[in-house]
């Protein structure tokens, strides 16, 4: 008797997650990336031991690891999701994959979910060492620390599923570049072109300004500065809005993931 | 069984009712039409644009930080923008090149360059101080005219049109060419980020000193007017404490705005006017030095 449909896909999805997240280890980005926080665990322990002189000091080396566990844990996961589907097509493993019952659907959702994880994981390891070799400021909100936590992993949520779906079209390195664009640059660019918008309107509230709030600008989900600069936390409505933004985002990019590759030809 | 076009129906339905939720909640416009100088400060704050000297995170900020570099003659000195610091170096600045030494006792600006006492590096080091734009951060500051740096506060407020400093300064720097063309541009450019931030009471403010040195006394009273109405709208209650929205700046041009107000009311009006209104925002601001004066000077009659 074959077994559960339902069971099934949790088994495929258990096997594809298990695969991404071995990979991840062996890959040599994860050694760059722990090299990387070990020269700042050095740094900051050293600065430990002589002494933080001042509570600016203290922020800025606060600061400076949340910040480099944010990029390199971002890095990581998008580079994991940019390479799933065109490392594999090019070693010929997804046909095999394919050939069983697994849907193409599920083979996208697998593979998210473990570079989802595999992000989240790096970022949460990465933000660990931060936070235990740097000093915490006065004035500092834990609150904030924990939302800051968990729009990070929104954020890898929806950068990886961009990066998914872009490498269904595109070569990994464009995928790699274009992502890493919108995620670190779009920000400033996407403010630009709001701006813009907004003033040849007239009035913010215009129909540019309605078109752009639908792409994902990454810094609304980038809380590092404020943590560091004793700002309180986020009000429940504008946390949970700001999950439920980066969510949908990442939904909408599966969708379509599953979509184009029902539909493309392998 | 995953239906894929299902989910993207769904997907894309949600997602399009989604931005409406966050941008309805974020539509306050304190927080969209204008930033404040803390929110600038912050957003300029973290540890990677402070390790990259005068990276800023957003255009708007790194065209004023190359305004800096215009005013200093090339030289990169450490930065130390803000508005304050800018219009005190304009106003030194007026009528073309020229030095200035900073107060006795401060402490003079550091170069990106460093001395050659505090250079590590050499030989290299004095290569470099030779071959880019640098000087002793002892010696006096060479400003360079202000027209240079207009181009780039229009390239800035184009970039970032609430960024409210770009279009004051830019406009100080217009008024101080001192004609007839160049003050009717300032107009222009206040009455575009006026457009762009209608709560900023500061370009009023502005506005009302260009206008008053065009003649045109009655609309200088007027947006002297609407600046300390707008500034009083925003200003915290109770007495003058620093806070996120509210700093010394602020409170220094609602001040201006109000001193000018009355002074206006009493020259295009009557003193009773004037006293009138200086006594309204008495009430309001009781423990203020300057309103005491001037409430002080309008109700003692004037030596014949």
């Amino acid at each position: 008797m074959s077994a559960h449909p339902v069971t099934h896909t949790r088994h495929t999805l258990y096997w594809l997650i298990r695969g991404v997240l071995l990979e991840s280890i062996r890959r040599r980005e994860t050694s760059v990336v722990l090299l990387f926080m070990g020269l700042f665990l050095v740094g900051s322990v050293v600065v430990r031991i002589v002494g933080v002189e001042s509570a600016a000091a203290a922020s800025f080396i606060l600061n400076l690891g949340l910040s480099l566990a944010w990029i390199l844990a971002m890095i990581v996961a998008i580079i994991m999701a940019a390479r799933q589907f065109p490392d594999e097509q090019e070693s010929r493993s997804l046909y095999p994959l394919l050939a069983k019952p697994v849907s193409r659907s599920a083979y996208v959702l697998g593979k998210w979910l473990a570079t989802l994880l595999v992000g989240v994981g790096t970022a949460l390891l990465l933000d660990g060492i931060a936070l235990l070799a740097s000093p915490w400021p006065a004035g500092t909100s834990p609150l904030l620390l924990v939302q800051v936590l968990i729009l990070q992993g929104a954020a890898i949520g929806a950068a990886t599923a961009i990066a998914f779906l872009l490498s269904l079209i595109f070569s990994k390195a464009l995928t790699m570049v274009v992502t890493g664009l919108w995620v670190f640059g779009g920000n400033a660019l996407l403010a630009f072109v709001r701006n813009r918008a907004a003033f040849a309107q007239g009035d913010g509230s215009g129909g540019f300004s309605w078109l752009f709030s639908y792409l994902p600008d990454f810094g609304r989900w980038d809380f590092i500065n404020a943590l560091t600069a004793g700002e309180p936390s986020l009000t429940l409505m504008d946390f949970a809005s700001r999950l439920l933004l980066a969510a949908l985002f990442a939904f909408l990019m599966l969708s379509s993931a599953m979509v184009l590759l029902e539909r493309k030809p392998l | 069984m995953i239906r894929p076009r299902l989910l993207f129906a769904s997907a894309a339905v949600l997602y399009l009712t989604a931005p409406l939720l966050v941008s309805v909640q974020q539509r306050d416009p304190s927080v969209l039409k204008r930033e404040t100088r803390q929110v600038q400060e912050q957003r300029n704050a973290s540890a990677f644009a402070r390790m990259l000297g005068e990276f800023r995170t957003s255009l708007g900020d790194m065209l004023f930080v190359k305004t800096e570099r215009y005013l200093d003659s090339g030289i990169a000195y450490e930065p130390h923008i803000d508005a304050r610091q800018m219009e005190s170096s304009g106003q030194v600045a007026e009528g073309g090149a020229h030095n200035h030494d900073h107060a006795a006792g401060e402490e003079p600006v550091k170069t990106l360059i460093r001395t050659a006492n505090a250079d590590f590096r050499g030989f290299i080091g004095k290569l470099e101080r030779h071959v880019k734009p640098w000087r002793d951060p002892n010696q006096p500051h060479q400003h360079t005219a202000g027209t240079e740096l207009l181009p780039w506060y229009r390239l800035a407020t184009l970039s970032d049109p609430h960024n409210v400093r770009n279009y004051v300064i830019g406009a100080w720097w217009l008024k101080t060419l001192n004609t007839p063309e160049q003050r009717e541009e300032a107009l222009k450019f206040l009455a575009e980020g006026i457009a762009a931030n209608p709560k900023a009471y500061e370009l009023y403010l502005m506005k009302g000193y260009v206008l008053r040195q065009t003649g045109k006394q009655q609309d200088a009273l007027g947006s002297f007017a609407k600046s300390a109405e707008l500034g009083l709208a925003k200003r915290p209650a109770g007495p003058f404490k620093e806070s996120p929205g509210w700093d010394t700046t602020d409170e220094e041009q609602l001040l201006a705005a109000m001193t000018m107000q009355i002074n206006l009311t009493r020259d295009l009006q009557s003193t009773g006017s004037a006293l009138a209104i200086t006594e309204d925002y008495e009430k309001l601001l009781p423990d203020e030095g300057a309103l005491k004066r001037l409430h002080h000077e309008l109700s003692t009659p004037a030596p014949r």
